[in-house]
């Protein structure tokens, strides 16, 4: 008895689970016969999607090309941005997604058309019937037309369809957060490294946006190949350089982050050092220069370190350690801190600036120790150009400004030097009696007897006081021909002007492309103020004069421009007659029918008409 | 039994959805309308043929005490592979259904037909019983679907079960006079109840109907 | 904060029988009396629970990574199966009481909706992630079978007068009534939806 028990207890689970294998492999084959199937049927209905919501004709051919997907939107499912295109023309963008609602699964796609949000195909869901499910069967009408930067999906009172929350919650955020990215226009750069390996290389939280920069020259051919800025939410956390370098075997390829005044960490990507040796110790660096502040050494193998080492793979990744932080300092990356206007106004020899502006480095001026350019003001007008230095005399830190006007050397402030006192030291406190106002075109400090015993200092300091004097003369101190007074008399529509002065401008003037501002005169008495500017509409150099009499604009005199004949051009033959006696005080160029399709030739004219108005109306207070 | 009782009895005596009060959790869900009413009727009706054939097939070999679990194994098989390929062939139909296509597992009559039917006659009896029990709970799904979607929207609205485009729908009762709430749940539950409450009035009245003329005979035959 | 609105939303908003139609066989049946109506209800919370858990388990550490993901509804419902029958036998050995009032509605927990609709929905997978980690599976899972349970003692009250109600006409006596009372049921909760 108890044995066909016993026996019964066996076979019966037995049984029941060989059916179950049986099931199991029945279902096998019917997975396998139709999985493909149903993959293709998504897709079917995703390419057709593509045409259905961007109310493209099914049977006009399209071109999809896929675009890179922030990390945001991935994050939350978006799985595909696509561009749609028939021919040349951008139709569309979509994006594809697939989230939860109240259940997993819900795929769909969203199309965005110029401003306004295309339609919206649902692929496949699994929101039940009656709920979720006949909520997303109104979603299309609702979000169609609707303005990008307008919610949509709201529950308020104008809605009297079903409602579904937390389908609708769902969907809604994903739908904003494609219709956001959307308007950003091409997404950022994907890198071609993972997030999570920047991430590791700085030793951060967390970052959303990677932008790859230039890599110097000197860099380059040391094994670095690349170096990014790495962001968060529009924020820099750091910078990381990429490299490939040869230890004990070649390819040891990795990524070195730098962060604020220190070392962010070391991530490594691929190497082929023996394990346990140079391996191991590779491992170790992340730990051991995370965090090192960029002045002190690292990766010094000495007792104090009881790791593994391998110091054929060390040096190497020393070297270009130390050649990646010094570039990471050098690129700005730790600004130097602006000097004091009482030191720009030594480098200038006066005592009334009371401002200054600085001007963007190029990367020759850094290399050749220029720290900061200065555009020093008084009273919003220039009154010289300031540029502050730091190169190696005798020694290294010799730090001092070097200051122009017009076309002349204005003075030398030195701020710190290490020079041998009796020598170098006393040679730099005459600097500033010898070059001022010396022309800025002629090489300075040639007195050979002077100079004797300090040829290093004096060296260092003609070439730098020679770039800066370079730089100055080719881009601070153009000098633009005036133009003719038959052009001054055009621009105020007069015939009687006989001549003119020239009037000061402010620098913020200059920068919105204002070259020139003339008092007009007849008879020795001023009749109105024209300026000339060039600027940039749809092509650069558009080059015109405008005048102001009394409180209106006087006129517009074309002299020189780019602009598409027919388009630009055209439009530019009519100035003079629309702005003639407009008053200055209104905004011009508006409402005029004639501006449409000329964008950009009409806001460059416009910016800078009324840059001039403006300017010109505080001349007459 | 003869043959054509087994089938009539599936769609009127043993009728599942009015009278047995089986698979219920599909028929509110699925009844909104008519055409999504009809995909789920014909899941349903497949299921079951398929079932109570293959339970029917093999009833000889299943050991009594674990019958259930295998019972279910089968059920559960069988409905995954349906689910499989209507995902596959009828796309649209299978998104309709949703989740409900799952939960044909756990609906009573797979389970009762088998286990009460299948499990005791022979494959094609069981075949009959299958496609009567199914076509009458398709009916059930069909009036219900068809008085609720009369009254919350005015009119019908029929569309292809395979690729799912509407084809024809027409409009009977204005939409100002219409009472979407059936539309919904409760409207649901409700309407099931009434027409419940008219199916057993009108069993009454036929079975008053039948004792009266019984009554009748047994008189008038003295 | 999350998992109290989980829970909350499981009882009263999205109600698993009164919202998606789930469990409704038996609640017509076994809701005639009070005491078989919670005992009922504790059960289904248990079973469901723990079936939850289970499934969920299978799933997301054999089935998925596996990638046989196709076979989940068969073996949740053996799952679900094995565990009632388990469930069956406790109560028959333990609490006779209640295992004879519940009678036949016991082993038809099986093939309550509920229980494999919960076990399907906690193994939702979007964009590669799981939709529930094992913490709110839990608290969904139990959550919903709580809402079950609150709607069956509630209904089971109801039932009680309306079985003893002398008003209700013949043909709507017994299913008819009970149906519509629930479509006015619903009706009420459905004054909840905002809520969250």
């Amino acid at each position: 008895m108890a044995k066909k028990q016993l026996s019964k207890m066996i076979l019966l689970p037995l049984f029941l689970a060989g059916i179950t294998l049986g099931a199991a492999g029945v279902l096998t084959g019917a997975h396998l016969l139709t999985a493909p199937i149903i993959e293709n049927n998504k897709d079917q209905k995703k390419l057709e999607g593509y045409k259905l919501i961007l109310s493209i004709d099914p049977s006009v051919n399209i071109g999809l090309t896929s675009a890179e997907i922030a990390k945001k939107l991935t994050d939350k499912g978006v799985s595909k941005k696509t561009k749609v295109n028939v021919g040349e023309d951008l139709i569309g963008v979509v994006y594809d997604a697939t989230i939860k609602g109240w259940e997993s699964g819900l795929t769909f796609q969203v199309g965005f058309k110029d401003d306004v949000y295309a339609g919206f195909n649902l692929i496949s869901s699994n929101e039940t019937p009656g709920i979720g499910k006949d909520y997303l069967q109104f979603v299309n009408d609702r979000i169609k037309g609707v303005k990008i930067d307008q919610p949509v999906l709201l529950n308020d009172g104008s809605y009297t369809g079903p409602t579904a929350p937390i389908t609708g919650g769902a969907l809604k955020e994903v739908l904003e957060l494609c219709a956001a990215d959307y308007a950003l226009g091409d997404s950022p750069i994907i890198p071609p490294h993972e997030y999570e390996e920047y991430i590791g290389a700085l030793n951060i939280e967390n970052a959303d946006q990677i932008v790859e920069v230039t890599v110097s020259e000197s860099l380059i051919t040391k094994g670095v190949s690349k170096r990014y800025e790495v962001n968060l939410d529009g924020v820099l956390q750091g910078i990381v350089y990429e490299a490939t370098v040869e230890g004990w075997n070649p390819g040891i390829h990795f990524l070195a982050g730098f962060k604020g005044n220190t070392y962010g960490g070391f991530y490594l990507l691929s190497s082929d050092e023996t394990a346990g040796i140079g391996a191991s110790y590779l491992n170790e660096i992340n730990d051991r220069i995370a965090g090192v502040p960029l002045d002190q050494p690292i990766l010094i193998d000495d007792e104090t370190y009881t790791g593994p080492t391998a110091p054929v793979t060390a040096a190497p990744i020393k070297e270009v350690l130390g050649l990646m932080a010094a570039d990471y300092l050098g690129q700005g990356e730790v600004e130097p801190e602006p000097t004091s206007l009482a030191n720009l106004n030594a480098a200038l020899n006066i005592l009334t600036a009371d401002d200054y502006s600085l001007v963007t480095l190029t990367q020759d001026l850094k290399d050749g120790g220029v720290l900061l350019k200065y555009i020093v003001l008084e009273n919003g007008y220039r009154v010289g150009v300031v540029y502050e230095m730091k190169v190696r005399g005798f020694k290294d830190g010799l730090h001092f400004l070097v200051g122009f006007n017009a076309d002349k050397y204005a003075g030398f402030k030195l701020l710190a030097s290490q020079e041998t006192p009796d020598y170098g030291g006393d040679y730099l406190t005459n600097v500033n009696g010898w070059i001022k106002d010396l022309p800025a075109a002629d090489p300075v400090l040639i007195d050979d007897e002077v100079n004797a015993g300090v040829t290093k200092t004096v060296t260092a300091l003609q070439t730098a006081l020679g770039l800066a004097a370079g730089d100055y003369l080719a881009t601070m101190n153009p000098t633009y021909p005036e133009t003719s007074l038959e052009n001054l008399n055009a621009a105020l529509n007069l015939t009687t002007a006989t001549s003119y002065t020239m009037l000061p401008i402010r620098e913020t003037l200059k920068a919105g492309g204002i070259l020139l501002k003339y008092d007009v005169l007849v008879e020795g008495v001023s009749v109105g103020v024209v300026y000339e500017v060039k600027t940039k509409g749809f092509k650069d150099g558009m080059h015109f004069l405008v005048g102001f009499i009394g409180e209106n604009y006087a006129g517009f005199k074309l002299l020189a421009s780019q602009e598409t004949p027919d388009y630009g051009g055209d439009y530019l033959t009519k100035v003079n007659g629309w702005i003639k006696d407009q008053p200055a005080s209104d905004p011009i160029l508006v409402g005029n029918p004639e501006n449409v399709g000329l964008t950009r030739t009409v806001n460059g004219l416009k910016t800078a008409l009324e840059l001039c108005a403006d300017d010109y109306l505080e001349g007459r207070i | 039994m003869k043959k054509h009782k087994i089938f009539t009895d599936g769609i009127f005596a043993n009728n599942a959805a009015f009278m047995l009060f089986l698979g219920m959790c599909p028929m509110l869900a699925t009844t909104k309308d008519f055409m999504s009413a009809l995909g789920m009727g014909i899941a349903v009706l497949a299921t079951l043929i398929l079932t109570n054939t293959a339970i029917s097939a093999i009833r000889k070999w299943v050991p009594n005490e674990i019958r259930i679990p295998i019972l279910i194994v089968i059920i559960a098989t069988i409905v995954s592979v349906i689910e499989m390929f209507m995902q596959a062939y009828m796309f649209d139909l299978s998104q309709t259904l949703g989740v409900y296509l799952s939960l044909i597992v756990v609906n009573c009559i797979i389970l009762g037909r088998a286990e009460a039917f299948a499990m005791k006659n022979n494959v094609f009896d069981s075949f009959l019983d299958a496609l009567g029990t199914g076509v009458g709970f398709l009916a059930g799904l069909a009036v219900l679907a068809i008085a609720r979607e009369f009254i919350a929207t005015g009119g019908l609205a029929f569309s292809s079960l395979l690729t799912g485009q509407k084809l024809w729908s027409f409009q009977i009762i204005p939409t100002a006079y219409t009472i979407p709430i059936f539309s919904d749940a409760p409207g649901a539950f409700i309407m099931f109840g009434l027409l419940v409450g008219l199916v057993n009035f009108i069993i009454m009245k036929a079975a008053d109907h039948k004792k009266k003329k019984a009554a009748l005979v047994a008189a008038g035959g003295q | 904060m999350e998992y109290l609105l989980l829970g909350i939303s499981a009882i009263l908003i999205n109600n698993i029988i009164l919202t998606r139609f789930l469990g409704i066989c038996p609640l017509l049946g076994v809701s005639r009396k009070n005491s078989s109506a919670i005992g009922m209800g504790l059960a289904v919370i248990f079973v469901v629970t723990m079936s939850a858990i289970l499934s969920y388990s299978l799933f997301m550490y054999v089935l998925n990574p596996l990638g046989i993901g196709y076979l989940r509804l068969v073996s949740f419902i053996l799952i679900i199966a094995s565990f009632v029958q388990f469930v069956e036998m406790f109560l028959k050995r333990y609490v006779p009481g209640l295992y004879k009032s519940l009678g036949i509605y016991l082993p038809l927990i099986t093939t309550n909706c509920v229980v494999l609709a919960v076990s399907l929905d906690v193994v939702g997978i979007t964009g590669g992630v799981a939709d529930y980690n094992f913490l709110s599976m839990l608290i969904y899972s139990f959550f919903t079978a709580v809402g079950y349970a609150f709607i069956l003692v509630v209904f089971s009250y109801i039932q009680e007068r309306l079985i003893t109600d002398r008003n209700t006409p013949k043909s709507f006596k017994g299913s008819g009534v009970a149906l519509i009372t629930l479509g006015l049921l619903v009706m009420a909760f459905m004054g909840f939806k905002g809520m969250i």
